[in-house]
């Protein structure tokens, strides 16, 4: 029995420290291996952002230099607001530019959407038919955006009617900016072109009042 | 060197059994001996690799500051973006005026003799009404809108005859 016992020591301290190193391999290995896969999971996320972040920040440092100017040409051509006056103020300029007669103006009640916002204008253009048609394709070609509808043109002898039926439109500004994580793209060639559409367009002409400097009231008494 | 055993020779182990016992503890001394060199190893990758983390996060917490300096150049671009696509909903749409184009470029064709008489131009159809004084005129009529412009579909909806007024010619056009 005794003998046994001493056998057995022989054997389990090399065969504990085998089983030991075993476990060791098992179980740190496993800690390693799940280790490194989070470390390269961190670095390439990071590394994806810091990507992104560049680009964004690149795409906007070049879009700043020129951006008030974009604003305007489209805050004008799809304002946030009702366009209605403004259209109508634009039908009436163009004709300081076109010689025809503007009459029976009248605006529908706005139809408000999610996505964009409408109302319909009607008017009736008089003038000899090359004047109405050129006077319909200057309408067409204002700023706010419109959509001619339905134009009916009648011709006499002596004179030519057109009665345009238009939609002009606005939408309200986005609220909340994409996640900074977001990646975001540099204007396209589309919309490349349709900036430069927006641009050609016939701006509306705004008056600005700015506000008269007040002078002290000199004090009647001290004169 | 000379090895002194002074335990009884039945008190030691089997020759196989002391064969095993020393494979297994020296299996186990290199097992630990390699375990400690990956250990390293893996110490020096995750010095390395929090080193780069270290850095990208310092370039990209750069990146925010700069990102927040340009939150009011990022607004504008969103706003732009957004009327962008909203616009080219809507110009897309809009085939009126293309059919107005085509329109007046089709009676600057038409001989003196013949006249608009009516037109309805809307985004799903346009026809128009063209008034001839003489027979002869009708082939310069049809002429134009079959060979130009490219319009799809062209319906000859009518050809009315009175002695006092002449002919009407009635098409409906789609581009």
């Amino acid at each position: 029995m005794k003998i046994d016992i001493v056998k057995i020591k022989a054997f389990a301290i090399p065969m504990g420290l085998f089983v030991a190193s075993v476990v060791l391999y098992v179980v740190g290995g496993r800690i390693l291996i799940d280790q490194i896969k989070a470390t390269r999971e961190k670095i390439a996320r990071l590394e994806k952002e810091t990507s992104v972040f560049e680009e964004k920040v690149s795409i906007l440092q070049d879009f700043s230099a020129t951006s008030s100017n974009y604003i305007n040409i489209v805050s004008t051509a799809l304002p946030d607001q009702n366009a209605g006056i403004t259209f109508i103020s634009q039908i009436k300029r163009g004709t300081q530019l076109v010689p025809v007669v503007i009459s029976n103006i009248n605006a529908g009640s706005p139809l408000a959407e999610e996505e964009l916002s409408k109302a319909q204008i009607n008017f009736d253009v008089d003038g000899s038919l090359a004047e109405v048609m050129n006077f319909v394709q200057y309408v067409s070609s204002v700023s706010p955006l419109s959509r001619i509808e339905k134009i009916r043109i009648n011709q006499t002898a002596t004179a030519a009617r057109a009665t345009v039926t238009a939609s002009v439109f606005w939408a309200s500004f986005p609220e909340k900016l994409p996640d900074i994580t977001q990646p975001i793209d540099q204007l396209s060639a589309d919309e490349q072109t349709m900036l430069a559409d927006l641009a050609k367009r016939v701006q509306p002409v705004f008056l600005r009042f700015t506000p008269t400097v007040t002078t002290p009231r000199a004090d009647p008494f001290n004169l | 060197m000379v090895r002194i055993n002074l335990l009884p020779h039945e008190l030691s182990p089997e020759s196989g059994l002391n064969k095993i016992a020393n494979i297994l503890k020296q299996s186990a001394i290199y097992a630990m001996i390699v375990f400690l060199v990956l250990g390293m190893g893996a110490a020096g990758f995750f010095i390395i690799m929090g080193s780069q983390a270290a850095n990208l996060e310092s370039r990209q917490a750069a990146l925010k500051n700069s990102l927040e300096d340009l939150s009011q150049a990022e607004q504008s671009f969103v706003l732009v973006k957004d009327r962008l696509a909203k616009s080219k909903q809507i110009v897309s749409q809009t085939k009126s005026a293309e059919m107005l184009v085509a329109m007046d470029s089709l009676i600057s064709k038409m001989p003196p003799t013949v006249v608009v008489s009516e037109a309805e131009v809307s985004s799903e159809k346009t026809e128009i009404n063209f008034l001839a004084k003489n027979s002869t005129d009708l082939p310069q009529i049809l002429g134009p809108v079959l060979t130009q412009f490219g319009f799809s579909k062209i319906v000859l909806k009518g050809i009315n005859f009175n002695p006092a007024s002449g002919y009407l010619v009635t098409l409906e056009v789609s581009l």
